[in-house]
């Protein structure tokens, strides 16, 4: 019984916590990460309104919206074909996030492909077999 | 089975303290403390071909609440395939220097789920995952962080929800149930592999507790 109320608490803390220690308001980036690879029941459209939702959601809660969600949006968006809200949404990652810059200026010089997906980062080096993990 | 049920069985049971590969030094990760990671998709050790996708979808939110920038892994997976890395094993063995580049990422993390199953053990039901992960510096390559955790929560089957799922799951009925019961037990597992003090990652620069933090 107490560990029910201990855990309702957390629960609640939980959903409190963004407004206590101004964390990041998380929504439901994360499930749509894991949907996109498991195979999606949603639209990519359904998927960018999810998104949308959970940005209209962390500004009333005065909440910081977490590193890669614009930046995913963007994405999104252009395979929507939106390519305009595309680069808005990633101009705010840029913005909000500084770190992101170097992705977000390849990203957006990529834009304006056509077909399927063809968000392309300058030709580099393509990387070589070495180093890396164990 | 539901979500309150889930958080009282990670409180109570999965207590278990993450183990290092390594003696924690820290001095090369306070050397280079990176302000943004990359985390490429986890290598599948397992039997289940959802594993690492499950576990990487969890990953970011521990990662960032521990102050760093993590890149949006969606958008990292569908690059790097374009490139021509069509599998993780492909992704891990590329050079670090050049995975960060084309990022502007300070450091890459590699993820590996070891173990992701359900089962029995006598009257008792259990979930098990456990992964292993390691931090690298992408300029120099240096090795900044490693550890591995295990979670294993247990149950009842006569009596605990948790276990009378796993068993109407091993009858073969409520696969759902069973990939979203591992899926929150990779995202336990990813908190305590990364956002616990003093074995996890040291807090980045976005850490309300780091000096000049940048604002968030």
């Amino acid at each position: 019984m107490a560990a029910r109320v201990l855990a309702l608490g957390l629960l609640v803390t939980g959903l409190a916590g963004c407004f206590a220690q101004q964390s990041y308001y998380w929504g439901g980036y994360q499930t749509l990460l894991y949907e996109a690879r498991r195979g999606p029941s949603t639209s990519r459209q359904q998927q960018v309104d999810s998104l949308v939702r959970d940005l209209e959601r962390a500004r009333e809660a005065g909440c910081p919206v977490p590193p890669g969600v614009h930046a995913y949006l963007g994405y999104l968006q252009h395979l929507t074909g939106h390519d305009d809200l595309a680069r808005e949404n990633l101009q705010l990652e840029k913005t909000n996030y500084p770190e992101s810059s170097v992705m977000v200026e390849r990203l957006l010089a990529g834009l304006g492909g056509d077909g399927d997906a063809q968000v392309v980062i300058d030709a580099l080096p393509t990387p070589a077999a070495n180093g890396g993990a164990r | 089975m539901n979500r309150l049920d889930a958080l009282v069985a990670a409180l109570v049971l999965a207590l278990a303290p993450a183990c290092a590969l390594a003696p924690r030094d820290y001095t090369a990760y306070r050397a280079h403390l990176p302000r943004s990671i990359l985390v490429l998709p986890p290598l599948n050790e397992t039997t289940d071909a959802l594993a690492s996708a499950s576990y990487l979808s969890t990953v970011t939110e521990p990662l960032c609440e521990r102050g760093y920038y993590v890149f949006p892994v969606a958008v990292v997976t569908r690059v790097l395939e374009q490139h021509g890395l069509a599998t993780a094993e492909a992704m891990h063995r590329a050079s670090p220097r050049v995975l960060g580049e084309m990022f502007g990422a300070d450091a890459v993390m590699y993820v590996a789920v070891e173990e992701w199953s359900t089962g029995f053990l006598l009257l008792e039901s259990y979930v098990q995952v456990k992964a292993r992960a390691r931090l690298v510096d992408a300029a120099t390559g240096i090795v900044l962080w490693e550890g591995e955790h295990e979670t294993r929560w247990q149950d009842d089957v006569r009596v605990g929800r948790l276990g009378r799922t796993i068993a109407r799951v091993a009858a073969g009925r409520i696969v759902n149930t069973v990939m979203d019961t591992l899926h929150r037990a990779g995202a336990v597992n990813a908190h305590e592999l990364f956002d616990v003090d003093g074995v996890g990652l040291l807090e980045g620069p976005r850490h309300p507790g780091v000096q000049g933090a940048a604002p968030k």
